[in-house]
């Protein structure tokens, strides 16, 4: 910026100079020309850092008046007293306008940075607050993640161990139970890992969604075929009559429907109903699975999805749910810029419901 | 019984997963070949010609893609991919570069032992050649020759890409087929339809010929589609 200085002050100078003369020939007296150099030098102190311009520009703009408009034309004598008085004053008015320009120019520059100082600090001390937050978070993670794992697999070392051990006297039954627990225990570790990985996927920075346009009927499908112990349950999956492509990374939503049909089993009773909805409204895609079991009590709806004292929970059924299940389903939907809630379905149990953008509206596309 | 039994060429390094199949294999009289890396895999494969080829991708010596392109190269062996990654563009990858199948770990050995019977069942077709022009199984009745398409007795109506998606998958029943694949075979190579075109159509299929609660195609979700095989 400071560069442009010179170039300014020559270019106020300049135009104050020709105006002088258009002035001058337009026959208008001497003093009110003097007004016009007293402006040059303002302009020069407002348009200009520190005050070395602005008193250049005064001496240069007297030497100026000195030369062009004073008796002996020309040159750089005076000859009247009437002169000297006028140049002086000018010299002293000029003076003072330009320090008093400049001081106030400083005043301004210097507020100017206290303000943006200040956001700056602001800004830093938001950085810190967010980061210890985060790292309270991922440190909360890590440590349900820790038992999640360690627990389930406690109950396979133990199963195994045991297995190993008195496997030649037990009872074929015996055998077959306990194995059926191992395998039982591990389809959940499986489960969980998948969500971990999900969850590093997510966290990381940068992170691209795989977006396709994947029809709804598929998602769901997959889903549901993903949930064995859905088997015995009397489960309605209500599709949208035209076929609905919505733009979604196509396995990670599978792994969310997953996370919630498995909640919706694992939380209710053997006999308890579970419906899946899945409807197209305005510009949005809306994902619903419901249960009839004992539904979650309004204070925790917001909850469940942040806090991960949920994992580990034992269900009436004596399973424990998918832990950070719920935690990935929402940072899942909202990557995909949708927002994902809880509360009572009509069936009387637990509403999970979620929403994708649909970006575009879906065309009928029979025509060939 | 033995002699109906294709050979097997096990490719897995790690010895335990690699005993425990072996186990299950043996138990279904499989004859069996193993290798614990991809030179040895090579070296079973040039001597023995096994006619099913379970392969794990991730092998410390040569890239698990490698060698299913060496594997077509010489034989239309199904190559069944095992994988511990579960990264949707590896598994098109594979497929694409001519595996059949893939199954992602942890799997269960009855799966496995599924995916067998049915890369099984195309190396049967592959031998016979089948001059079959009608495909029946439960309510789906599909006549080639005369273009029909019947679900419980009654007649389909199938638009023409509907009518062509289906053969393709019935054609390659089993098979995991991907949707750069199908898009190839149906639209032809300079006219590729856009993504949400094909899963569009195919859920309309799937609408029409799904009617009586049996499921024929299975979605691949970001890899592709497979027609059952039963």
């Amino acid at each position: 910026m400071r560069k442009w200085d010179w170039l300014r002050t020559v270019l106020i100078l300049a135009a104050a100079l020709v105006l002088t003369h258009l002035l001058k020939a337009l026959g208008v007296g001497r003093e009110s020309l003097l007004m016009v150099y007293i402006v040059g030098v303002l302009c020069c102190a407002a348009f200009t850092h520190g005050y070395f311009y602005s008193l250049l520009g005064a001496v240069v703009s007297m030497l100026m008046f000195n030369y062009f408009d004073t008796q002996p034309l020309h040159t750089f004598a005076i000859s009247s007293k009437d002169d000297y008085t006028l140049l002086a004053f000018f010299l002293i008015a000029a003076f003072i306008a330009a320090t008093l320009t400049a001081r106030f120019r400083e005043a301004l520059l210097q507020s100017q940075e206290n303000e943006h100082r200040a956001e700056q600090l602001f800004k830093e001390k938001e950085g810190a607050r967010l980061e210890a937050e985060q790292a309270k978070m991922r440190s909360d993670l890590l440590r349900s993640i820790g038992h999640d794992l360690r627990t389930p697999l406690t109950g396979i070392q133990c199963g195994a161990n045991y297995l190993a051990e008195h496997g030649d006297t037990l009872p074929p039954a015996e055998i077959k139970k306990f194995a059926g627990d191992i395998s039982e225990e591990v389809a959940w570790l499986s489960n969980l890992v998948e969500n971990i990985l999900y969850m590093t996927r997510i966290g990381d920075v940068g992170l691209q969604l795989q977006k396709q346009p994947e029809v709804v009927d598929d998602v769901v499908s997959e889903a549901v075929a993903h949930v064995p112990a859905l088997a015995g349950r009397a489960l309605t999956v209500l599709l949208p009559e035209q076929v609905l492509a919505v733009p979604m990374d196509g396995r990670m939503i599978v792994q969310v429907l997953v996370n919630l049909l498995d909640n919706a089993v694992r939380y209710t009773g053997a006999g308890c109903p579970v419906r899946l909805s899945v409807c197209a409204e305005g510009t949005r895609a809306v994902f619903v699975v419901e249960d009839g079991g004992p539904g979650i009590p309004p204070d925790q709806c917001e909850q469940i999805f942040s806090s991960f004292a949920t994992s580990g929970k034992i269900g009436p059924d004596g399973r424990r749910g998918v832990g950070l299940g719920l935690t990935i389903c929402r940072a899942v939907v909202c990557a995909h810029g949708g927002a994902i809630a809880a509360g009572s379905s009509a069936l009387g149990g637990a509403k999970f419901s979620f929403w994708l953008p649909l970006e575009e509206p879906m065309e009928e596309n029979n025509h060939e | 019984m033995n002699e109906a039994m294709p050979s097997i060429l096990l490719v897995e390094d790690d010895p335990y997963i690699q005993k425990l199949c072996a186990v299950f294999l043996k138990d279904e009289q499989y004859p069996l070949f193993q290798a614990l890396d991809g030179r040895q895999a090579l070296t079973v494969f040039n001597d023995r010609r096994p006619q099913i080829i379970l392969l794990d991708l991730g092998l410390p010596d040569i890239d698990g893609m490698e060698l299913i392109s060496l594997f077509r190269r010489h034989s239309a062996a199904p190559i069944i991919v095992i994988s511990a990654r579960s990264e949707e563009s590896e598994k098109i990858r594979a497929l694409d570069l001519g595996a059949d199948d893939y199954m992602s770990k942890p799997f269960h050995t009855g799966e496995l032992m599924a995916r067998i019977r049915v890369a099984q069942r195309r190396l049967a077709q592959q031998v016979a050649q089948p001059g079959d022009s009608v495909f029946a199984c439960g309510r789906l009745r599909v006549d080639f020759a005369r273009e029909l398409v019947c679900v419980g007795g009654e007649p389909i109506h199938l638009t023409p890409i509907e009518y062509r998606l289906l053969r393709l998958l019935i054609q390659n029943r089993g098979k995991v087929l991907t949707h750069h694949y199908i898009q190839t075979q149906i639209w032809g190579e300079g006219d590729v339809s856009d993504a949400k075109n094909l899963r569009v159509f195919m859920a309309n299929l799937r609408r029409k010929i799904e009617t009586g609660g049996e499921r024929w195609i299975l979605t691949e979700v970001g890899v592709g589609y497979r027609f059952v095989d039963r």
